[in-house]
C-alpha cells in the first residue's frame, strides 16, 4: 500500500468514530486494532499493540504529566489558586473584559505554579466560568480568553510538556525552561490586549458591572500575600533542575509536595481537600494516560505503515532552504495537533525533526520552543485539541464541541501569529538563555 | 442481577480511588529519591522504575470507573445534534463498537500475559520481575471496562431512560 493511502486508511478509522461519538481513546484502539491486523501481521499484531501499550504507559517520562495535575489540583481543592485568582481579581479595576482579563492574568500566574496547561485549562473554567456565566458574558469571551491561556502553561516554566520535549529530545531542559519564559509572556499580553479591544468594540460580549470602591492598598495587599509567596512553588520546581537537585521528571514531584507545603501554610490544607485532590487527580490522569497509551500505539503503526516516513519525506522535498523547513516542520506540527495528541506528535516527528535541525544548523532550544508552541496551538485547535475536551468537561453541560470551537479560533489565530513572529524573530526566544548562560 | 451490579458498582469505585492514591505515592517516593540521592543514603534506586509500573497500574485500574462516569473523552459534533430517537440508536452503535474493540484488547491482553507466562519472561531495570505481571495489568483494566461498557449498551437497548443524557438544566448565557 503507498504511505498516503495508509495515511488516509488510518486516520480515516480514527477520525470517523471519533466523529461519531466514540470515546476518543476506543477510537485509536479500534484503528490499532485494524491497523495491528493489517500493517502488524494479524495476530501477531495484536499480541504487538498489547505489548506497546504496557510499553507506553511504563515511561518516567510521563510521571511529571500526572504529578503537575496533583500539583494544581492541590492548590485547586484547598483553596489556595483561588486565594491567588482572587488577588488578581482585585487587582484589575472596572475595564471592558474585566473577568476575561482576570482570565488571561490568573491563568498567566498559574501557568508559574503548575506545569500542565490542562490543570490550567481545568482551574479557570471552574473557576471563572460561573463567574462570567452570572455576568452575562457571551460564551466566546468566556471560554477563548481560558482556553487560549491554559496553552500558556506550556511555555511558562515550569512546563511539563517542556520537560518531556527536553528528555525525549536530548535539547538541555533548564534551557529550553527558560526560553519559554518570554514567548509565555508575550502570548499573555496579546490576548490581554486582543479581550480588550474586542470588548471595546462590542461590550455586550462582556456586559460591565459595579464594583466596591478600593484603595491602591486594598488592590495590592492580598497579591502579595497570596500570589507573591506561592511563586516560591515555581522556585522548587524550576530552582531544583537548576542547581541539580533534581531531574526535571523528579522536579515535578517536588512541586506537588511543595504544594502540599504551602496550603499548610495557608491554612488551606485538610484531609478533604487532599483527598479531593487525589481523586480528580486520579480521574484526569487516567483519562490522558488511557488516551496517551492509545494514540502511541497508533503513532508506531502509523510509522510502520510508511505514512509518517512519507509525508516527512515529502515535506523535506519541497524546499530544503532553513526557514522553509521549519515552516514545513511547523505547518506538519499544526495539522497533526489537529487530530493528535502533543506526546504522539513529539514522538512521531522528533525523531526526524532534531536530525533536520541540526543538519541546518539552527538553534535547538529555539526550536524546541517553536515546537512547543506548535504543540500547544495544536492543543487548542478543533477538532480534537486536547484542551477543548477539557473545557468541555468544566463546561455547563449544554456546551457543545462547535461552541467551543467558535470561542477557541481567534486565540489559535493569535497564537499563529506569535508562532510566526518567534520564526523570523529567534531572539525572542534566544535572548533569556544566552543572558542566563553569561 | 441486582445486587451483581451494585457488588461492580462498589469495585469499580474502588478502581476509581486507587490511581489518585497510586499518584500521592508516586509523588512522595520520588521526592523521598531526590532528598535520599542527595543526603548520600541508598535504598531508593528502584523507586524510579516502581513509578513506571505504577502509571501502568493506575491507568489501567480506574479506566473502567472513568467510563463508568463519563469522563472519557468524545466528540459530540454528531450525536450531540440529534433528535431523541436517532440519538438512542446512535448511542445503541456507539456502544457497540465500544464493547467489540475493548472486548478484543482485552482478549489479546490475556493471549499477551498468557504468552509471557508461558515463555517464563523477565523484565530487568533496577529490579528483575516477570514480565507476565505487568501484561496481566492490561486484562485486568481491560475486563473491569468491557464489563461497563457490556452494561451501558444493556442500559442504551433494554433502559434507554436511564441512559447518561446532557441535563435539560440549560442556562440562558451559554
Amino acid at each position: 500500500m503507498e504511505w498516503y493511502w495508509a495515511l488516509i486508511f488510518l486516520l480515516g478509522m480514527v477520525m470517523i468514530p471519533m466523529f461519531l461519538g466514540v470515546p476518543v481513546a476506543i477510537a485509536f484502539f479500534g484503528a490499532n486494532v485494524i491497523g495491528a491486523m493489517t500493517f502488524l501481521g494479524g495476530e501477531a499484531g495484536l499480541i504487538q499493540l498489547e505489548r506497546n501499550m504496557v510499553e507506553g504507559l511504563v515511561r518516567f517520562a510521563l510521571a511529571p504529566v500526572a504529578m503537575f495535575i496533583l500539583m494544581g489540583e492541590i492548590l485547586f481543592h484547598t483553596g489556595i489558586a483561588f486565594r491567588a485568582i482572587d488577588a488578581v481579581d482585585k487587582l484589575i479595576a472596572k475595564v471592558p473584559g474585566r473577568l476575561s482579563l482576570v482570565a488571561v492574568a490568573g491563568g498567566t500566574v498559574f501557568s508559574t505554579l503548575s506545569g500542565s496547561s490542562m490543570a490550567n485549562t481545568a482551574l479557570l473554567g471552574t473557576t471563572l466560568m460561573p463567574e462570567m456565566q452570572k455576568r452575562g458574558y457571551h460564551r466566546s469571551m468566556a471560554m477563548g480568553p481560558i482556553l487560549g491561556t491554559g496553552g500558556i502553561a506550556m511555555l511558562i516554566p515550569p512546563s511539563s510538556l517542556a520537560v518531556l520535549l527536553g528528555s525525549l529530545s536530548g535539547i538541555s531542559i533548564a534551557g529550553i525552561l527558560i526560553a519559554g519564559a518570554i514567548p509565555g509572556v508575550i502570548m499573555a499580553v496579546v490576548h490581554f490586549t486582543y479581550v480588550m479591544i474586542r470588548c471595546k468594540l462590542n461590550p455586550t460580549l462582556a456586559p460591565a458591572y459595579d464594583m466596591p470602591p478600593m484603595t491602591v492598598w486594598e488592590r495590592v495587599r492580598p497579591v502579595l500575600i497570596y500570589v507573591v509567596p506561592l511563586l516560591s512553588l515555581f522556585g522548587v520546581v524550576v530552582g531544583s533542575i537548576l542547581v541539580g537537585v533534581a531531574t526535571p521528571t523528579e522536579s515535578a514531584s517536588l512541586g506537588a509536595l511543595g504544594a502540599v507545603v504551602a496550603a499548610a501554610c495557608y491554612r488551606g490544607l485538610t484531609w478533604k481537600g487532599l483527598w479531593r485532590a487525589m481523586v480528580e487527580t486520579g480521574k484526569l490522569t487516567v483519562m490522558i494516560y488511557f488516551i496517551i497509551a492509545a494514540s502511541l500505539t497508533f503513532s508506531q503503526i502509523l510509522s510502520f505503515s510508511g505514512a509518517t516516513t512519507g509525508l516527512l519525506s515529502l515535506m523535506r522535498e519541497i524546499d530544503p532552504t532553513p526557514l522553509s523547513l521549519i515552516f514545513g516542520m511547523m505547518i506538519l506540527m499544526l495539522v497533526m495537533g489537529c487530530f493528535m495528541d502533543p506526546v504522539s506528535i513529539m514522538l512521531i516527528t522528533l525523531p526526524f525533526f532534531i536530525p533536520i535541525a541540526e543538519v541546518i544548523k539552527i538553534d535547538l532550544i529555539w526550536f524546541g520552543v517553536l515546537m512547543l508552541l506548535a504543540l500547544e496551538i495544536g492543543q487548542t485547535t478543533p477538532p480534537f485539541g486536547m484542551l477543548l475536551f477539557v473545557m468541555r468537561g468544566v463546561a455547563p453541560p449544554s456546551i457543545t464541541m462547535k461552541h467551543i470551537y467558535a470561542a477557541v479560533t481567534p486565540f489559535v489565530l493569535l497564537e499563529i501569529g506569535i508562532l510566526l513572529f518567534l520564526v523570523l524573530v529567534p531572539e525572542a526566544v534566544t535572548w533569556l538563555p544566552e543572558l542566563m548562560a553569561g | 442481577m441486582k445486587k451483581l451490579g451494585l457488588a461492580f458498582d462498589k469495585v469499580l469505585e474502588i478502581a476509581g480511588i486507587i490511581p489518585g492514591i497510586i499518584i500521592a505515592l508516586l509523588a512522595v517516593g520520588v521526592a523521598a529519591e531526590v532528598f535520599a540521592r542527595n543526603f548520600d543514603m541508598s535504598g531508593f534506586y528502584w523507586m524510579l522504575e516502581a513509578v513506571e509500573y505504577g502509571l501502568l497500574l493506575l491507568t489501567m485500574l480506574g479506566t473502567a470507573y472513568v467510563l463508568s462516569i463519563g469522563r472519557h473523552v468524545t466528540v459530540d459534533l454528531v450525536v450531540g445534534g440529534l433528535p431523541p430517537g436517532p440519538k438512542r440508536w446512535f448511542r445503541i452503535c456507539i456502544n457497540i463498537f465500544v464493547v467489540v474493540v475493548s472486548a478484543v484488547i482485552f482478549w489479546y491482553g490475556i493471549v499477551t500475559a498468557h504468552q509471557a507466562f508461558v515463555e517464563d519472561s523477565t523484565l530487568y531495570k533496577s529490579f528483575e520481575i516477570k514480565e507476565w505481571w505487568p501484561a496481566s495489568v492490561v486484562p485486568v483494566g481491560m475486563g473491569l471496562f468491557l464489563i461497563e461498557a457490556i452494561r451501558q449498551l444493556w442500559i442504551s437497548i433494554f433502559h434507554p431512560e436511564e441512559a447518561t443524557e446532557v441535563p435539560s438544566e440549560t442556562n440562558e448565557v451559554f
